[in-house]
């Protein structure tokens, strides 16, 4: 032994077990850590990758652009990538709910859409008068034909703000290709067609003859200031401007909300800030893993340590001693931690995607989606050495306390003897039932640090469980796209409606949840500017009016801020919410629009109306809006303020479970019954929408995994701690009559506890996390709903684990000898 | 009640480095005995009571009770029988520091799923002096209150035969003195039997029966 350094491998060496321990923490924070790292990367670039499926892979669009605007885009270096297409019109598939869009696309611009530019049969047209139109739009259709048939399509198209209704004509195609089906535009009510350049051109008037451009900007930062400039440059409205705020929101682009001054930050700080809360739980789950083994190392060799001091040993040499344990420790766990970390997340990502379909994710098979994992997941050394450094310094930190109780031991004291004095408060003489858990009741107190550092761990577990079930919510960028639709089918009829009876019917159902429901009525002003139904207001040129009945629920989404007298003077036809028309261009200038502001009265049918506010658009599924002053009132409101009690369109929502084929037949019957009605369901849409989510889902179950083996291991570590510091206790009480299977009990009945008391702890600080998350996705703090389900697995699968954990060090006690155990000096 | 060691034997080790603890001991008690087994420090007293008591198996030999093998029961019926027929007595007390001396006492019977007859614990309790500090924690009592405590929790379960091993070892003499009197009133008054291991002369006469032990080799010590 040439210095005294050696004696800390010494140390090591002797207590294997607690420097297994202690290595196995070490590993797997590093593991952690690097998962998060790595998986981070991962998550974010198949977030962006479905954000690109759902929406394009553009930032924004500007629309209704002439050539030359066109082509100032397509040269502008701030932009880098600007790719064209033209709307040729749309054709209403009969019986649907949806419509087919026909688009000319210019080579860059198909590229951003693979979804919608699949083949199933054929080729994409190449020149005018060619088209691709997907399998379920042909079967809308009825068409027959096959591959190079003619198609004749009713198209009708429109200009944004224009003074004009639409123009309809009739067109032949030739169909080139089948493209597959993409659900995700039954949320909009548009799957689209593709046609050959130079359609547009033989096709449309010139004044139709209008392009949209799909563009990215070079500079992500500074993406807002661009676009505006841009539309400064080229003279467009903020009203030309779309904005594909999904994959913004994923990428974590700033920009403007509907032309508001307010900026959105988009998803991914929220998302930067979850990954930031799971990490730093996890790592003080470790943290304190470390810490309590350590404490306990250093406890059982505190006489050595106090031999060292009366040798003349410095406190700071004690603080070596420690520390350089632990070194040696990280030295050999970081690396293999951060080894296992890599492989892990890319597994973890394999494993979880395997199980979907890789078109979801924009590529062709799972190769290519495996390869893009790769690509995302090597090759990182800032976040290794990131979580490299995080973990050292945690280990470090935790390892502090051990340290400094062992330097500044005193010799004498130690040398001497040190007897706990044992304390206890509650010592009321209560008949004692169960020996055992009251034993372990005792114990738990007895060790209070030790017991509060156990549950702790745990209680990190259970809370990193609960949230990121909230949080892999933040984490789908398809859930706003699945709000687009009110149930899981849509029935509509907007000639006659349904009758109040169809709808009770349809409640009634076996598997039918509940159904939402919508009143619509639209009137046009007469040629003198008077509408058929009683306004006390007038309207502008080309304006219509629109009174919608809806229920409580759909009132309280429309305007979040609505309080319960609103309501209530809402469901006593007191009150309506407006929708104000958008304001028209008319050869250059704006034209002039109603509009009623919170605090207005409108008058309809004789019903004064206090507007409490204005809301979004409420219409048919999957119809645009017509322009026009929107009156939203609760459901029996409607009745009296048009005269009908018929219902336009109807939601069902499904319970789980419920036969699908039976609702269906149920809802064919309804639509036949009542002449003009057409369904949509929204299935196939979810389904996909659905497969994305779990997706990323998976992988959160992953990073669970990990924090919960953290978990164990202070279980593991805590027995086998209580066992080695009551061994001479064990041996008294089998001396006196205690059998193995009664001291199994005591034992079980501490991590029974364990796993109760950490259960309810953390359930409740993962409530705490989920309203944040909530309050993340919504921008206001309310109660959200409490997670139960997620709640009883953690506290099922935590009582479950500590009883678990708890088994692997009892069977020490089996082999301790009675004998031996009572002589043992503790 | 029959307590029979028959050519007990305990070895350490193997080959050159195997010690002999007992060397083929004979030893029977019966109801009502009073017997001390003397030696000095290493002779293997504590290991004959260790089993003798089904703590620990010898090498070679048997120990019946009532003609049963003791150490062919499973552990389930080994730890009855500690707990049932058996009353340790230690010289370090080994009581459990979290418990008080009340839940210390009644802990046999606790493990037995068996609540205390309180007329019994009263009239121990007070035999030994402890009425008053049965709310006490071991450490908040003195060492020859402590034993008393063990005594009490020996008695508790009204066993056939109390095992006390070097029960004034930690005491001061004033204290020793004290506990072997009460030991002796109570073999008298329970009628239990009584094995007392020590090292103590004095403590040794003051049984029926004596034996000593050197070098693992137990022999009896006859009257005259």
């Amino acid at each position: 032994m040439k210095s005294y350094h050696a004696f800390a491998w010494k140390e090591l060496k002797t207590q294997k077990t607690t420097s297994t321990l202690i290595l196995i923490a070490i590993i797997l924070s590093t593991m952690m850590t690097t998962v998060i790292g790595q998986s981070w990367g991962i998550l974010q670039a198949l977030r962006e990758q479905q954000a690109q499926t759902m929406n394009g892979n553009r930032y924004a669009a500007f629309h209704n652009l002439t050539k030359e605007q066109k082509m100032l885009l397509e040269d502008d270096d701030r932009l880098s990538f600007a790719g064209s297409n033209i709307t040729l019109g749309t054709a209403r598939l009969k019986n649907s709910g949806i419509s087919l869009q026909i688009k000319e696309y210019d080579e860059k611009g198909l590229s951003i859409y693979p979804t919608v530019s699949q083949l199933v049969k054929g080729r994409l047209p190449q020149k005018a008068g060619e088209v691709a139109l997907p399998q379920d739009a042909l079967d809308y259709l009825g068409f027959s034909g096959g591959l190079g048939d003619s198609i004749t399509l009713d198209l009708r198209i429109s200009l944004f703000k224009d003074a004009e209704v639409y123009h309809e004509y009739q067109a032949d195609f030739t169909l080139t290709g089948i493209l597959k089906n993409n659900y995700l535009g039954y949320s909009s009510g548009i799957v689209t067609g593709i046609a050959g350049q130079g359609s547009a051109e033989k096709l449309l008037p010139e004044k139709y003859q209008v392009y949209s451009v799909d563009f990215r900007t070079a500079d992500k930062r500074s993406f807002q200031q661009t676009v505006n400039s841009i539309a400064e440059k080229i003279e467009i409205s903020g009203d030309h401007i779309q904005y594909n705020w999904i994959y913004l929101d994923v990428l974590g682009i700033r920009y403007d909300k509907e032309g508001s001054d307010e900026s959105i930050a988009g998803g991914f700080s929220y998302m930067t800030a979850a990954g930031i809360l799971i990490g730093a739980l996890v790592l003080l789950a470790a943290g304190l893993v470390i810490y309590n083994i350590l404490k306990i190392a250093v406890s059982k060799r505190i006489k050595e340590y106090g031999i060292l001091r009366a040798m003349g040993a410095r406190q700071g040499q004690l603080y070596r001693l420690v520390a350089e344990q632990l070194a040696l420790l990280c030295l050999a766990g970081i690396p293999s931690g951060a080894v296992l970390g890599i492989i892990s997340a890319e597994g973890i990502t394999k494993a979880a995607s395997s199980l979907f379909s890789p078109e979801i994710f924009m590529v062709q098979n799972t190769e290519e989606l495996n390869t893009l994992i790769a690509q995302n997941s090597s090759g990182r050394l800032l976040p290794l050495l990131v979580s490299a450094a995080i973990t050292s310094a945690f280990a470090f930190i935790a390892a502090m306390p051990a340290a400094r109780y062992a330097a500044r031991v005193s010799p004498t004291v130690v040398i001497r003897g040190i007897k706990s004095k044992v304390k206890r408060r509650n010592r009321k003489e209560k008949k004692i039932r169960n020996f055992e858990a009251f034993y372990a009741r005792l114990n738990m107190k007895r060790n209070a640090g030790r017991t509060v550092i156990t549950i702790l761990s745990l209680v990190m577990s259970i809370t990193v469980f609960v949230a990121i079930q909230a949080f892999s919510g933040l984490l789908d960028a398809s859930r706003e796209l699945q709000k687009l639709h009110l149930g899981d089918y849509s029935i509509t009829n907007d000639s006659t409606g349904f009758k109040p009876s169809v709808v009770e019917e349809l409640k009634s159902m076996e598997g039918v949840a509940s159904v939402s429901t919508l009143k619509f009525s639209l009137y046009t002003q007469e040629k003198d500017g008077t509408l058929p139904a009683a306004a006390g207001f007038k309207l502008n040129p080309g304006e219509t009016l629109q009174i919608a009945g809806v229920d409580e629920e759909r009132l309280k989404a429309l305007m979040p801020s609505l309080t319960k007298d609103d309501m209530q003077a809402l469901k006593e036809g007191k009150a309506c919410l407006v929708k104000n028309p958008v304001i028209i261009a008319y050869e250059g200038k704006q034209g002039p629009a109603t509009s009623f502001t919170a605090g207005d009265t409108v008058s309809v049918a004789n019903k004064e109306l206090k507007v409490l506010g204005n809301c979004g658009i409420v219409g048919l599924d999957n119809e645009g809006f017509v322009n026009g002053v929107q009156v939203v009132v609760f459901d029996k409101v409607y009745d009296q303020l048009t005269g009908k009690d018929t219902y336009t369109e109807l939601y069902p929502v499904l319970e789980d479970g419920a036969d699908r084929l039976a609702v269906e037949e149920k809802i064919k019957e309804i639509c036949g019954q009542t002449a003009g009605s057409r369904w949509i369901s929204y299935q196939n849409t979810d389904k996909q929408l659905e497969e994305s989510y779990q997706q990323i889902k998976l992988i959160s179950w992953g990073l669970i995994l990990f924090i919960g083996i953290i978990g164990l291991l202070n279980i593991v570590n805590t027995t086998c701690t209580n066992i080695h510091t009551r061994i001479g206790e064990i041996g008294m009480q089998r001396a006196i009559g205690m059998s193995t299977a009664s001291l199994y009990k005591t034992f079980l009945w501490e991590g029974a506890y364990y796993g109760m008391i950490a259960s309810v702890i953390g359930s409740v600080a993962g409530y705490i996390c989920t309203i944040f998350a909530e309050a993340a996705a919504t921008n206001q703090i309310k109660l959200a709903a409490l997670p139960i389900i997620p709640i009883l697995q953690a506290a099922t699968a935590s009582v479950a684990a500590c009883l678990a954990a708890t088994c692997v060090p009892l069977s020490q006690i089996a082999k301790l000898s009675i004998v031996e155990s009572i002589e043992y000096v503790e | 009640m029959i307590i029979e060691g028959k050519d007990l034997s305990k070895y350490y080790g193997n080959g050159e480095n195997k010690i002999v603890a007992l060397n083929k001991a004979n030893l029977k008690i019966a109801s009502g005995d009073f017997i001390s087994i003397m030696g000095p420090s290493g002779s293997g007293k504590s290991t004959l009571l260790h089993i003798i008591s089904g703590l620990d198996m010898p090498s070679s030999g048997t120990v019946t009770f009532d003609g049963k093998n003791i150490y062919e029961m499973d552990d389930k019926d080994l730890s009855a029988f500690r707990r049932r027929k058996i009353g340790f007595i230690f010289q370090q007390f080994n009581l459990l520091p979290v418990l008080t001396a009340k839940e210390n006492i009644i802990m046999p019977l606790l493990l037995d799923r068996r609540q205390p007859d309180e007329s019994y614990m009263k009239q121990i309790t007070e035999l030994l002096g402890i009425s008053n500090r049965l709310s006490h924690l071991p450490g908040e009592l003195s060492g020859g209150q402590q034993q008393r405590v063990a005594i009490a929790r020996a008695l508790i379960a009204k066993p056939d035969v109390i095992f006390a091993d070097e029960p004034t070892g930690n005491l001061d003499s004033k204290s020793g003195n004290e506990v072997m009197e009460m030991l002796k009133s109570i073999w008298k008054e329970l009628g239990k039997a009584l094995v007392i291991i020590t090292h103590d002369s004095r403590v040794a006469q003051m049984a029926e029966r004596r034996f000593t032990i050197a070098d693992g080799v137990l022999s009896e010590v006859t009257a005259g």
